[in-house]
């Protein structure tokens, strides 16, 4: 019987399109602040996102020729997408311009820590579609967004946003 | 101590021709098409029999586990009926080397774990067993699996001395099969030379594993040999020889078959292998061990680690007969050794 | 040496391999690939399995497979099979009829541990046609309501069209004290319930992780994301538990086929605690590629 095919590489095309809203975001955001502090905090993970967008695409290229069965077409990446919530921006567009929208300091931190906690999610669904070997790559992507947002907490916090 | 008698050289024809007499007699004989090589086969007189052979490419469990076997049979009539269709004919089997009576050993305790299953005591029953002593090559490592002096699962074991053969009588069913004619006392001197042969027989086993069954199954489970697995599966074909011929491999297929007149059939079973890609398909097309490297880790881990925890044995004889017969010379031997070294030395993949 | 005062060979490979008759009583066809079929032994003889426990099912000439159990043991004078039509024998069983014979051996394998699941929340996870299995435990659940704690269905099919046992969903629907979740990943206009795989109503799910035991059936794709789910939510590993769909020829531990490293699914399983899959390679497919050569 043929099944059709889930494309591994997939899950990283989604996860690479996670790190560019991050990325458009905090871009945006940190353009848009005009205390230095704030500006620097969003540049420093706006850096360390464009960082893990060259890791996935490194491990895509691993994953290209790869594929697994599935019950029907586009199973896989209905559960993956079932791990972002409702929050994310649907492009990256949207995601500048979100970040340009958002007036408020405090509210633009707190949607930052929403998209990390989302991607981190995802990514714990991306370490089990990639070799062993990277696991480790994975698991460190993933303590950096755990940083990030203990990092815009503390912001938050130094702004007097409480916790 | 079992009994020890002797069989002389000139009783040992007649000992064997009255066996082949009295039923049917599976024992190493000559390939007709491959002089020098020795397969089990049916004798059809004494002169068949070859005592001194090397060691066959199938193993002996072909006379209690086929490599096809009818399980039953069915008519296709309203309702359908089932017949089962077991011969029961006792038979003898003889010429086993005691790696391959370890490998009948093993497989008694696979496949009477619970639920046992039922095939291969009932033919086990069928059967007297006669085991020989060997010479062993280059590939035989049975030294280090503790099956070098097995007298497992047979009645009667044979070792040369220089008037003819040392007798060790194991089972009544041993006793049985001997007569007054066939043997006389055995002296201190036929007991030394057996001693001497044994001892001769383990010093010639020069392939080894650098470790215990049991350090050999912990360091497999504890550690990640992925890269060796990798190395390995990059020569491997995927052809099941291994399997094949190993005397502790017992995983089957079951298929149906029709007959010609499609008013009947028969449900068999058949070896299979755990090296093939469809081993561990299932339906939707998910394959557990799709990849080569990973059915490659799974024979090692199957023998060495998982059934050495259940049973307590390493589920290798140290025959040497997946070495032997790999097409890609992968020797498990070498293959083992390697994954020792690399656990001591931390070096894992 | 095995002595040879044993039982009778023949005896004991028809309990080994041969199957026993069972005829088809009823015959429901409920999406284009899935038929359901009830049966009786011929015997009369009730074969008393447990939910979660498979059975060998055969068409002489066709060969064998294992099918899930989907009736409950609460129903003691005939049993249901639910079958697929995905190659020669499973099609054959779709053209059955009512009064035909099939043969059955078994049951086989660990189901689902009603002993330690009752007095306790149970959370049914079913995705596609894992609710086949399922719909046993989920029965045997509505029979015996008093001896479990909260029963909570969540059930994620692809299309409302792929939806099975609507009668029994909409049973369990109605019911006061089984609370439902259903959704499709892809809707079409009739439908009115959730959109997105099981994982989406899932997640809005609330449990007490301490009292509740979750029964997981459904495609190898899925169980990764429901575990997630599950833990999210606080549950033990011990506390979910999965059942494992593996090609088992023999049902008895030894022709290999269905083993899972050192564990066969057809004797351990094929239920297992989530805890006995960590840490075992093989429990899911590795999706990585080969490494390259050379």
């Amino acid at each position: 019987m043929d099944s059709p095919l889930f494309q591994a590489a997939e899950v990283l095309d989604m996860a690479i399109e996670i790190e560019h809203k991050g990325l458009a975001f905090y871009r945006g955001c940190a353009a848009a602040r005009a205390s230095e502090k704030v500006a620097e905090v969003f540049e420093y993970v706006a850096e360390q996102e464009q960082q893990h967008i060259r890791l996935f695409s490194q491990m895509k290229q691993d994953l290209a020729r790869y594929t697994v069965p599935e019950s029907y077409a586009g199973e896989t990446l209905a559960y993956m997408r079932s791990l972002i919530g409702d929050t994310a921006f649907a492009t990256v567009d949207e995601a500048a311009c979100g970040a340009e929208e958002i007036s408020d300091g405090l509210a633009a931190i707190d949607m930052a820590v929403d998209m990390e906690r989302q991607s981190i999610a995802f990514y714990s669904g991306v370490r089990e579609v990639v070799r062993a070997s990277e696991h480790g790559v994975i698991d460190e992507v993933i303590a950096e967004e755990h940083q990030h947002i203990r990092r815009l907490l503390a912001l938050r916090h130094d702004l007097g946003g409480g916790d | 101590m079992p009994t020890e008698l002797v069989m002389t050289h000139e009783a040992v024809p007649g000992f064997f021709g009255r066996l082949i007499d009295e039923g049917p007699v599976m024992g190493p004989r000559e390939r007709a098409r491959q002089p020098g090589f020795h397969h089990f086969d049916w004798l059809d007189s004494a002169d068949d029999l070859v005592l001194e052979y090397q060691t066959t490419t199938i193993p002996p469990k072909k006379a209690f586990f086929p490599p096809r076997d009818v399980l039953f049979e069915f008519d296709l009539t309203d309702p359908p009926e089932f017949r089962a269709v077991r011969d029961a004919t006792p038979f003898t089997l003889v010429g086993v080397h005691p790696c391959d009576l370890e490998g009948l050993r093993l497989l008694d305790d696979a496949y009477a774990q619970e639920p046992a299953e039922a095939c291969w005591p009932a033919n086990r029953a069928r059967a007297r067993i006669i085991g020989v002593d060997c010479t062993p090559d280059e590939y035989c490592f049975c030294t280090s699996v503790g099956s070098c002096h097995s007298r497992a699962a047979c009645d009667l074991f044979l070792t040369p001395i220089e008037r003819g053969r040392l007798v060790e009588v194991l089972t009544g069913a041993g006793e049985e099969m001997l007569r007054v004619s066939d043997v006389t006392e055995a002296s201190d001197e036929d007991h030394a030379q057996a001693q001497q042969w044994r001892d001769d027989k383990e010093a010639a086993v020069t392939a080894g594993l650098d470790a215990s069954p049991a350090e050999f199954a912990d360091l497999l489970a504890t550690g990640d040999f992925t890269d060796i697995w990798h190395e390995i599966s990059s020569r491997c074909y995927s052809c099941g020889s291994c399997n094949t011929t190993c005397p502790t491999c017992f995983c089957f297929d079951i298929n149906d078959e029709f007959d010609l007149g499609l008013t009947g059939g028969r449900r068999v079973r058949t070896w299979d292998s755990c090296q093939l890609a469809e081993f561990a398909l299932v339906a939707g097309g998910h394959n557990f061990r799709r990849l080569r490297w990973q059915r490659v880790k799974h024979r090692w881990h199957r023998k060495f680690d998982y059934l050495y925890r259940e049973f307590g044995t390493p589920y290798c004889t140290g025959c040497g007969r997946c070495s032997r017969a790999c097409t890609a010379d992968i020797n498990i031997v070498d293959v083992s050794n390697q994954i020792i070294e690399a656990a001591r030395q931390g070096v894992q993949g | 040496m095995i002595e040879h005062d044993n039982v009778s060979p023949a005896e004991d490979i028809t309990r080994s391999y041969q199957p026993e008759l069972a005829r088809v009583i009823g015959k429901w066809q409920m999406t284009e690939l899935m038929v359901l079929l009830r049966l009786q032994t011929e015997s009369g003889e009730n074969l008393e399995h447990e939910p979660g426990q498979f059975l060998q099912v055969s068409l002489p000439g066709y060969g064998e497979a294992p099918i899930s159990f989907c009736s409950s043991p609460t129903q003691t004078d005939s049993f249901e099979l639910c079958v697929q039509a995905v190659g020669n024998l499973s099609e054959a069983m779709h053209d059955l009829r009512p009064g035909d014979f099939v043969g059955v051996r078994g049951p086989y394998g660990h189901g689902f541990p009603i002993a330690e699941m009752e007095g306790r929340d149970i959370l049914i996870v079913a995705g596609g046609i894992g609710i086949a299995p399922l719909r046993s435990l989920i029965n045997y659940i509505a029979d015996r309501r008093s001896d479990f704690g909260r029963g909570i269905v969540v059930y994620g099919a692809r299309t409302p069209s792929d939806r099975l046992f609507l009668d029994d969903v909409a049973a369990w629907d109605a019911r006061a004290d089984l609370e439902t979740y259903f959704s499709v990943d892809e809707p079409d206009d009739t439908w009115t319930g959730m959109t997105g795989v099981v994982t989406v109503p899932l997640r809005g799910v609330e449990i007490d992780p301490d009292r509740t035991t979750a029964a997981v059936v459904g495609p190898p794709v899925m169980y990764r994301y429901v575990a997630m789910e599950l833990l999210a939510k606080d549950m033990r590993e011990d506390d979910i538990l999965f059942s494992l769909e593996r090609r088992f020829k023999c049902g008895m531990g030894k022709c290999g086929h269905c083993q899972l490293n050192d564990l066969y699914v057809c004797q351990d399983g094929p239920v297992f605690r989530y805890t006995q899959l960590l840490g075992r390679s093989e429990a899911i497919e590795v999706w990585a590629p080969e490494e390259q050569k050379g």
